[in-house]
């Protein structure tokens, strides 16, 4: 096995890996359908929670610099707790990669695959990000910063060819807060906090692979503001073209929104953009939180990572088979279970209590080393 | 200890996705079971079931040579 992998990535790369984790799935499934033609005033309250869930993962990361996500796990509660809580982890960012494989399943059988089995698409997605995956965490930075110039080419195409079409309808957009505010806050707590702004937690595995880190809180918060805008954007421009009846009926809104433009019934059936604007996003997602689970993996069992990489994939591959039986079922246990029993915990408990942990320990520390300078310089003296 | 890393983790994720299926649906554990692997000859699950086992067969014998090197480290 080689032992000369490089896991070192840019800022540029940093920032263009939280752009396009956060639009992954997000921008084809659409945020916010339950606050109807407000939804984009939803989608804005969660970029700012969005933007404050990153600048308190980056300050936890902070208060131990070099140190990744289960380094601190294992600090702020020793090694037997950290292990169950690394644990815990592991089969949550396993959980969450076998369902985003799940939407990229489903995706492909409903817009381009119809006779393909979604068996084939999870085999194939899977052994493509164990491959990514086990060439290293830089070679996925490298090909997020190569990719991502046509992802922006085809939604900035996507945009034109609307505005061309005559496809916007700003009256579906009014009236403004036609039910108040509460419908806005309904579709943002508790469904938004976990998806896709939570997913961030994930990327504290990586941010310890980031060669500035003096910079980290800069480029992460711009970086989930920039991805919340565009979601935004998007989510005003599902809501003018479809309508808000026709939002809550439709399983990938962009898709159905793409499908509306005919130039000249000669530029039709843009679909193909879509689906790999989402494929981009989709095959990153799933690579962040394998790698998510396989540092846990590594610092539970102190064998590196890349031993795990291929079994661990395919469990991934065969768990987005059977966690549900068609795309109904699935999204209901994203809506009801996922949220409220596995996002909050991991996005906001355990990191909340592990900072405070570390507050605390850090503190006492400086705390200690200054009552030891102080001895020291009495010695001296005396 | 990569091979009983691997299985720990195969049969939590297992269960995991037993217990949310009770917790939405209320149906027993056997019956979620059978619900969640109701396999038919000639379907194509076994696709998905079939690349974990050829994977866990390489991770079985990674493991093994491992320790073997392991071993004859610990010998001379």
């Amino acid at each position: 096995m080689r032992t000369d992998f490089v896991e070192k990535i840019s800022l540029s790369q940093f920032f263009l890996m939280i752009v396009i984790f956060q639009l992954g799935t997000a921008i084809v499934i659409g945020l916010g359908q339950s606050a109807k033609q407000d939804a984009w005033i939803s989608v804005g309250i969660a970029t700012i929670y969005g933007v404050l869930l990153i600048f308190a993962y980056c300050f936890m990361l902070s208060l131990l610099p070099g140190k990744g996500f289960y380094e601190l796990l294992k600090i702020a509660y020793g090694s037997l707790l950290s292990r169950i809580l690394s644990y815990f982890y592991v089969l949550y960012f396993l959980y969450i990669a076998a369902r985003v494989t799940r939407d990229f399943c489903e995706l492909l059988t409903t817009a381009i695959y119809p006779k393909t089995p979604i068996e084939i698409i999870s085999l194939s997605l899977a052994l493509m990000c164990c491959y990514f995956l086990y060439q290293g965490i830089e070679v996925i930075g490298r090909s997020t910063e190569i990719l991502f110039p046509y992802s922006a080419a085809f939604l900035i195409l996507l945009v034109i060819f609307l505005f061309i079409n005559r496809s916007f309808h700003s009256e579906n957009l009014r009236p403004v807060l036609e039910f108040g505010w509460g419908p806005v806050f309904q579709a943002v707590f508790p469904s938004m906090l976990g998806f896709p702004f939570g997913e961030i937690v994930a990327l504290t595995t990586v941010m310890v692979a980031v060669t500035r880190q003096d910079y980290l809180t800069k480029v992460g918060i711009s970086a989930v503001a920039a991805a919340g805008t565009i979601l935004m954007i998007f989510t005003m421009i599902n809501v003018s073209v479809l309508g808000v009846d026709m939002i809550d009926r439709v399983e990938f809104p962009l898709l159905s929104t793409i499908r509306d433009i005919s130039i000249a019934k000669f530029i039709e059936r843009l679909d193909a953009l879509v689906v790999f604007v989402m494929m981009l996003g989709i095959w990153l997602k799933v690579c962040v939180f394998l790698f998510a689970a396989l540092k846990g993996m590594e610092s539970i069992t102190l064998i590196p990572y890349r031993n795990f990489v291929f079994p661990i994939g395919l469990l991934v591959s065969s768990i987005s088979v059977f966690i549900a039986a068609n795309f109904a079922e699935h999204i209901e246990e994203g809506l009801v279970a996922v949220p409220l029993y596995l996002h909050i915990p991991f996005q906001i408990g355990i990191p909340l209590v592990t900072t405070v942990i570390l507050l605390i320990k850090v503190r006492r520390r400086k705390g200690e080393k200054k009552h030891e300078g102080l001895d020291n310089v009495v010695q001296s003296e005396n | 200890m990569i091979t009983i890393s691997v299985l720990v983790i195969s049969v939590s994720m297992i269960f995991m996705i037993t217990m949310i299926d009770i917790c939405l649906y209320g149906r027993s554990v056997w019956d979620t079971l059978v619900y969640i692997f109701d396999i038919d000859f000639g379907t194509k699950e076994y696709y998905v079931i079939f690349g974990y086992l050829v994977s866990f067969v390489f991770t079985v014998r990674t493991d093994l040579s491992r320790r073997k090197e392991q071993r004859s480290e610990q010998s001379s």
